[in-house]
């Protein structure tokens, strides 16, 4: 059920009546609602797993009670372990199986083997990359005593199995998001109508950009021979707005949905095609899975390694991007992306500007440096990004090789004029509104403006949208 | 050395690290205080406390700070 | 929360409404296939896959027969023969007609299946089809095929002409492509290209499939007359086809003996008409083929099954 389909707008409708007129009594039956609707949003995508999701709520719970009960360190240290394990375990086995069989099965052929290959392949559990990571970092913040285990199973798979954020994250923080279900919500309507704002806004995103680049980029990118070089240039760029636009657009529906519960989920996107530097990029995009590996990999992995200096938070960047890198899947590419952030940081890191944080966020019009700097970023994000399209390292060298040669200044082909025109809106409503949680932040602007603005975006979403184009990049991951 | 030299000490960390003094040391500021002491310069301060102070800190000590308060105590109790 | 659920209530009536008019305003250029399931229920019609929705030209029939006669061919992904083509053909027969034609076009394609299990009907790739979950195949506006199957804007909805695709209101899909010899080369190329590397690989012929083909004659000579029709190709792809059925033409030739119906086998006169793709036939090309048919099905109604020179070499 995707966030733009007509199915979810009537669960959506239901979930919302059923939540706050027969849940209204209390923060337990409100719980209940939710945990029941997400089952059955869970379910109805993915039935086959929706016992592992289950199995994990549980499983969770148990460890986190475990963990603390403990009197000992070194037992503590055990059960965290244990859980890490099988966590982790879960997770590399659906992702990453098929990966090492194609690996090992690759390998052997180089030694002569002739083993036979199977096609055995392993489905991906929807959501799962986001749900383990949430997983594990309950136990690790329980295990530093940064939170008390939850002590309410209905709570506590509450947090697991929101359906506003399962297929795609944000991945929410326990000691955010439990404290917002422990006692029963009321009904704010300026929340909500900033909820209904902020949906309309990934809406927009999701169907009329996202989708409509997907389909100027599909033949560009299925037949990547047989285009002008100006064209494939301008489609590197394009898949960069493409990916941020469907997942931002992701993103800010599920926020927006939430809202109509009174939950806020965790701001994952700070326009982050106006970064100027690599650190800044990545405090900026899909900041919850950031943050995330930051606190509970390149923080304890700089403890670990802080008297070796630079090389140490060198090491430290390495590491943690090749994680982020086989998070989002298992190919040489995802590995491939990982190194290449690691070696964007490495100026930086010799630098020591790390920590530097630009600060543009009252100036109307970038200035020149601003400026350059942000198309520098473009460049290199773009680049890697499209490792994440080719899927394969010498797909990507091949598709730049293809860029360098004599057409370069022709006209590139294959961009309708009139979804360039609506993305150039769309980013300069991203520009003057950067300093806000989400572009359509509009609640100051007087009451017939508002209604003019979303009367608009609704013509847009509803007149020029595409509906079909399956689903999220990033339910992938 | 006495809790207020120690407090000039770090607040000289500090300014070596975030490369700036635009703030105020006392017994309540944080990180977010700071401009630029964020998770990436956290360590860099921590190593040069370590370095300066010959103490040794665990992962868990350091998540459980909650301010420059807990920072100072935390520092007193490993110089003893 | 008055306020929120009136304003809420105020935005979903308008955003309703603004579709329910446009639906209303629903015609041929919104896709290729949206006409065929508003049309009154039908007494002759045209069945196959998109070779048939394009070369096949109701009105070049109804000139020579004098029968009206509707194009209701899809793709050979939403409309091989098998359970679900079947359905939608018994739904849009008019119940009481008698006397109607019935043109039937056929090729390995729509008798073979692309699951590994080509038997197993639960694994047909028409499945997640068009015509997989309809039940409403006769109104104007169908608001079901539109939902269901139209994926795009509203503004789209109102559009009343399209150059490239054109759905006429007799079924027929009017094909307007350059027609420079360089750029039928490129496409031809292409579709073999397809043909060879997915669908030829990824097919094996499925019994299934002929047995909904011999349910679907049963059902439709209860209705009028059915022809079998093979239509012209290119060679490439006639020997793509031979490669996957080998026995393609024998069975159908058993399958017309069965039922005292004709078979027109025109893949022996390939080179006596234009393709779009070395697949599709030109709108020009579709309409002789059309006439020659429409013929043959003339003579055959007053000669009980003739046996005829199909080519005009």
């Amino acid at each position: 059920m995707l966030f733009n389909s007509i199915e979810f707008a009537v669960f959506a409708v239901v979930v919302f009546f059923l939540y706050w007129f027969l849940g209204r009594r209390s923060g337990r039956s409100q719980n209940i609602i939710l945990l029941g609707t997400s089952i059955f949003f869970y379910g109805y995508a993915d039935l086959r797993f929706l016992s592992l999701i289950l199995f994990n709520v549980i499983i969770n719970y148990l460890l986190g009670l475990s963990i603390r009960r403990c009197k000992s360190e070194s037992k503590q240290q055990l059960v965290l372990i244990t859980g890490l394990l099988i966590n982790i375990g879960i997770l590399c086995y659906f992702k990453y199986f098929n990966f090492f069989y194609d690996s090992i099965i690759d390998l052997l052929a180089v030694f002569g083997s002739d083993f036979a290959y199977s096609s055995l392949k392993i489905l991906l559990p929807l959501g799962i990359s986001f749900y383990t990571f949430q997983s594990i970092g309950y136990l690790l913040d329980i295990y530093n005593e940064e939170i008390e285990p939850c002590d309410d199973p209905l709570a506590f798979a509450t947090y697991l199995t929101y359906f506003p954020k399962i297929v795609a994250g944000p991945i929410e923080r326990a000691q955010r998001f439990l404290p917002q279900i422990s006692h029963a919500r009321q009904f704010d309507y300026q929340l909500a109508a900033d909820g209904c704002r902020q949906f309309l806004w990934g809406l927009f995103a999701k169907v009329v950009l996202a989708n409509g680049l997907e389909n100027a980029l599909n033949p560009i990118f299925d037949n990547v021979a047989d285009q002008r070089a100006s064209t494939l240039l301008v489609g590197a760029f394009l898949y960069l707005f493409y990916m941020y636009c469907d997942f931002s657009g992701y993103t800010n529906m599920a926020l927006g949905i939430s809202k109509l519960f009174g939950i806020r989920l965790s701001i994952n996107f700070a326009t982050p095609l106006f970064s100027t530097s690599i650190s800044d990029f990545w405090r900026r995009w899909h900041i919850s899975l950031s943050t995330w590996a930051m606190d509970y990999l390149y923080t304890p992995l700089t403890f670990i390694f802080r008297s070796y200096g630079k090389a140490g938070t060198m090491l430290a960047i390495s590491i943690t991007f090749f994680v982020i890198g086989i998070w989002h899947g298992a190919a040489w590419a995802y590995v491939a992306f990982g190194v290449l952030q690691a070696i964007y940081f490495i100026p930086l890191v010799t630098a020591g500007s790390v920590n530097q944080v630009n600060n543009y966020d009252d100036v109307l019009i970038p200035s020149p440096v601003h400026a350059l700097k942000m198309l520098f970023m473009l460049c290199i994000i773009a680049l890697a990004f499209l490792l994440l399209k080719t899927e394969s390292v010498s797909g990507t060298l091949d598709y730049i090789s293809a860029i360098v040669s004599a057409d370069l200044f022709s006209r590139p082909e294959k961009f309708p004029g009139m979804l360039m025109m609506i993305f150039a809106l769309f980013m300069l409503t991203e520009w003057l509104q950067r300093n806000r949680e989400h572009a359509l932040d509009i609640a100051r602007i007087a009451l017939p403006y508002r209604h003019i603005i979303y009367i608009v975006l609704l013509i847009m979403v509803f007149g020029l949208g595409e509906f079909d184009n399956s689903a999220f990049v990033y339910k992938q991951f | 050395m006495n809790r207020d030299e120690l407090s000039e000490a770090v607040k000289a960390i500090i300014i070596d690290t975030v490369k700036h003094d635009d703030f105020v040391m006392s017994e309540e500021l944080t990180a977010t205080d700071v401009s630029g002491w964020d998770s990436l310069s956290h360590m860099s301060i921590i190593t040069g406390i370590e370095q300066k102070f010959s103490v040794k800190f665990k992962l868990k000590e350091l998540n459980k700070l909650k301010n420059m308060s807990s920072l100072l105590d935390l520092i007193l109790s490993k110089m003893q | 929360m008055k306020s929120f659920l009136a304003k809420s209530i105020l935005y979903i009536s308008a955003i309703l409404i603004v579709h329910i008019i446009a639906g209303y305003s629903a015609g041929g250029a919104i896709d290729a296939y949206y006409l065929r399931f508003t049309s009154p229920p039908q007494s002759s019609l045209i069945i196959g896959s998109s070779r048939a929705a394009q070369g096949l030209q109701p009105s070049a029939i109804t000139a020579v027969t004098g029968k009206d006669i509707f194009n209701f061919a899809f793709t050979a992904h939403d409309s091989p023969y098998g359970p679900i083509y079947l359905n939608a053909i018994s739904n849009k027969i008019k119940p009481d007609s008698t006397d109607g034609i019935f043109i039937l076009s056929v090729s390995p394609w729509l008798v073979s299946s692309s699951s590994s299990a080509p038997e197993d009907v639960s694994t047909f790739r028409e499945r997640d089809g068009i015509l997989a979950d309809m039940t409403e195949f006769s109104m104007k506006p169908n608001f079901e095929y539109l939902i269901k199957n139209y994926h795009h804007g509203w503004l789209k909805l109102f559009r009343k002409t399209r150059a490239s695709t054109q759905l006429h209101e007799d079924g027929w899909l009017e094909i307007t492509v350059n027609m420079d010899e360089n750029k039928v080369a490129a496409r031809k190329a292409r579709k073999l290209e397809a043909y060879r590397n997915n669908s030829l690989p990824s097919n094996t012929p499925s019994q299934a499939r002929m047995d909904s083909l011999r349910d679907s004659i049963r059902l439709l000579q209860q209705h009028g007359r059915v022809f079998l029709v093979r239509l012209p190709a290119g060679q490439e792809v006639l020997d793509i086809e031979a490669s996957l059925m080998p026995d393609f033409d024998a069975q159908m030739r058993s399958v017309a003996d069965d039922f005292r119906l004709s078979y027109l086998d025109f893949s022996g006169c390939a080179d006596d008409y234009t393709y779009i793709d070395g697949v599709h036939l030109y709108k020009d090309s579709g309409s002789k083929l059309s006439g020659q048919i429409a013929l043959l099905i003339d003579n055959d109604m007053a000669a009980d099954r003739a046996s005829y020179h199909l080519c005009s070499r």
